[in-house]
């Protein structure tokens, strides 16, 4: 630790700028197999108190193997994760080994901050838009570690005393979707919602989904796909179920956030990915009545598919021990552990069948099929965070009907446009 | 002559005394102004790296997007707001400085506890005073037949009015405590003197407790617009990020904070930190050079 203060102190005299300049475009890590006898202090960051156990139980096996190196954990809540994040990279001080999402990899990468994974890695054993999740201009940034996906949960109790029948889920089309929720609101009138989503949060939910279904596309070969009219077919699916009050208005959504809505008997579909698993295992008063099934189909199948990745700080003063530990802990022990565990779906194959049984009765294996058959990744770019502000600001009024669609969707992808454009 | 040479022979010595504060001003205050100043003229990456000299563009940028016209109104309309606190809490001391008013200091205390309570707290309870489905607030109206209740927080506008009447709200227990302060020291026989002259209560407050107070008055009021100015955590706890009515609702702070720490846009930011920085310097200026006017130093 002490080393790594003292590089933070050169930050200061702006001499990390020049060691974090050599990362800038290196595509071949220099590490060196490390053995039990190699000495080393690292320290690996996360932001999920739930995956603690995970966590510690893979330090614990690592530095047993490598009894002379000491691994310390630190833990920093979701939100401050990033600031905290920011700063250590801006001081030249990030953490050897630490979580990263394809929200900001690109961010961290172009940046010279993240060192590459070592060719040897076998990436085969993980979901394709995972790994291509993590890799930009052809360099591999950071080894998966787990994944989620999108399908409906849904409260049988509320469908049923709504008078309504599921049609086939594993068939089921746009249209039907609109009149299964449509009869289901008429049926359960102001005692719970037909669908609840978080629009007000970004796509990933929700429109990453539609677009997709309905042939369109977010972010391609560097341009928005806002303007394609399938993406704003896309779109308009959200907002035409908002007009039919399937839907809650955004308002309503930032007042009574769907989680609790959805907890509380109140809605009888959550529109939304897998990482609800957890909290509905340990909360959900009455297990029994809920099941997930697919989302619905237009042109094509899709759910967005996005998860975490270990990567190594370019800077580590260990860096063959770092990418020791970052193997560790994105091997196939760790899959099995954090499978175990029922905290994520882990990304390496086969590792996830034991997450399905940790309630075989929701039928969870709907989230690992749609990875392996029709999964679509996440969009990403180099600041992937300014235009999702975009996103918010611009959808939102559309989506409560306030502003026509596509006059959003226009205004939004020629903005989008010139944030992509200053990127490169 | 040997007189006149007194005061020079400190020699040294102010500065040693004053040095080590200046010293932290300059670290602490100045140093940064300068830095940021210079920021703004700048883009760079999300890490401080690449930064290269664009002169005026971030301001063009900000003033293209429209983004901080409307900071700068809905901070204007928050401070307003929360200035009306300023005549509340005169009021609200004078009646506790009435005298011959039973349980005085039981109810100073009670006005001042809510100063005492962490912010975030409070806004946790308003959060559900405006909630627009089970929200105190509403419930009153639905009682009163108003069915139309809106989402406070989440409706552009609505929002505005809300967040600043939590300000307001928050501020009263300070203002009271300096009013009262202030009212300890007019003397008596001010209000002794405008009664034998005929001077009914509320004569007396507007010829007597209204001037005397003045300074009071202008303290809060320079202290309360550059709080309103620097409007952030209310806005931020009451209506978190994902609200779908920030974008009409941001203040200049939270736009600065916005561009600062979410979508990686430093220079930017730090534009929008120049124009708070002038923007409260001018506006501090103005009321000083015109409480000459106002303002009663007895």
């Amino acid at each position: 630790m002490r080393r790594r203060t003292f590089l933070g102190a050169l930050g200061g005299l702006g001499l990390t700028g020049a060691l974090a300049a050599c990362g800038t475009g290196t595509t071949e890590q220099v590490t060196e197999p490390i053995d039990e006898n190699t000495e080393a202090e690292l320290e690996l960051a996360y932001w999920d108190r739930n995956q603690s156990v995970t966590v510690e139980a893979l330090i614990a096996s690592f530095t047993e193997q490598h009894p002379g190196i000491t691994v310390t954990p630190a833990l920093t809540g979701p939100t401050d994760y990033w600031t905290r994040l920011r700063t250590q990279a801006e001081g030249g001080n990030l953490p050897d080994v630490f979580w990263m999402s394809g929200l900001h990899v690109q961010l961290y990468a172009s940046n010279g901050m993240l060192a590459p994974v070592p060719d040897d890695v076998d990436f085969g054993v993980f979901p394709q838009a995972m790994t291509d999740l993590y890799t930009m201009d052809g360099v591999r940034y950071g080894i998966p570690k787990d994944y989620d996906t999108i399908a409906c949960w849904v409260n049988q109790r509320l469908v049923e005393e709504a008078g309504v029948t599921l049609p086939d889920p594993e068939t089921w089309t746009w249209e039907e979707f609109g009149e299964t929720t449509r009869a289901i609101a008429a049926g359960l009138g102001d005692r719970a919602r037909a669908v609840v989503t978080d629009l007000n949060i970004g796509g990933q939910q929700n429109w990453y989904n539609t677009v997709a279904q309905a042939g369109g596309y977010i972010i391609r070969d560097g341009r928005s796909g806002y303007a394609e009219p399938d993406t704003i077919r896309g779109l308009e699916f959200w907002s035409n179920l908002v007009a039919d009050g399937v839907v809650p208005h955004p308002r309503e959504i930032a007042d009574n956030p769907p989680q609790t809505a959805f907890m509380s008997g109140l809605a009888a579909i959550h529109h939304t990915g897998s990482w609800e698993t957890p909290a509905l295992l340990a909360d959900y008063p009455d297990p029994g009545e809920l099941v997930v099934v697919p989302l619905p189909r237009d042109r094509e199948r899709a759910s967005t598919i996005h998860g975490l990745a270990y990567v190594v700080a370019a800077n580590s003063a260990n860096l063959s021990a770092a990418s020791a530990l970052q193997r560790h802990m994105t091997s196939e022990e760790a899959g099995r552990t954090d499978a175990a565990n029922g905290t994520a779906i882990p990304a390496w194959a086969g590792t996830a069948e034991s997450w399905h049984e940790v309630k075989p009765e929701w039928n969870l294996s709907v989230f690992t099929d749609a990875a392996e058959n029709y999964a679509v990744p996440y969009p990403v770019s180099r600041n992937t965070a300014a235009w999702n502000q975009l996103e918010a600001d611009l959808l939102t009024p559309a989506f409560a009907g306030d502003v026509p669609m596509a006059q959003a969707a226009e205004q939004l992808a020629q903005q989008m446009d010139e944030l992509l454009a200053a990127e490169r | 002559m040997a007189r006149r040479r007194g005061p020079h022979r400190a020699g040294a010595w102010p500065w040693v005394f004053i040095g080590p504060l200046l010293a932290g001003v300059a670290v602490f205050y100045y140093y940064p102004i300068v830095s940021n100043a210079w920021t703004s003229l700048t883009q760079s990456g999300a890490f401080g790296t690449n930064q290269r000299f664009v002169g005026l563009d971030n301001y063009a940028g900000l003033v293209d997007r429209g983004d901080l016209g409307t900071a700068v109104l809905n901070t204007l309309g928050y401070t307003l707001i929360v200035l009306l606190g300023v005549p509340l809490s005169v009021m609200v001391a004078a009646m506790i400085e009435l005298p011959g008013l039973r349980f005085a200091p039981l109810y100073r205390a009670l006005f001042f506890m809510p100063y005492l309570a962490m912010p975030m707290a409070i806004a946790q309870v308003f959060r559900l005073v405006f909630n627009g489905d089970f929200g105190l607030v509403n419930q009153g109206l639905r009682a009163l037949g108003v069915n139309a209740s809106p989402y406070w927080l989440t409706t552009p506008g609505f929002a505005l009015v809300a967040v600043a009447l939590f300000g307001l709200w928050s501020s009263i227990g300070f203002n009271v405590i300096i009013c009262c302060a202030g009212l300890k020291g007019v003397p008596r026989e001010l209000y002794e003197a405008a009664s034998l002259d005929g001077a009914g209560p509320v004569r007396q407050f507007w010829a007597v407790t209204v001037p005397m107070l003045t300074p009071s008055i202008f303290f809060l009021t320079v202290m309360q617009t550059i709080a309103g100015f620097q409007l952030f955590d209310a806005l931020f706890a009451l209506m978190g990020a994902n609200n779908p009515a920030m974008p009409q609702t941001r203040s200049l702070v939270y736009l600065f904070y916005q561009l600062g720490f979410v979508v990686n846009d430093r220079g930017s930011a730090a534009a929008v930190a120049m124009v708070i920085l002038v923007f409260v310097a001018a506006v501090t200026a103005v009321q000083f050079w015109g409480q000459r006017r106002w303002v009663t130093y007895a």
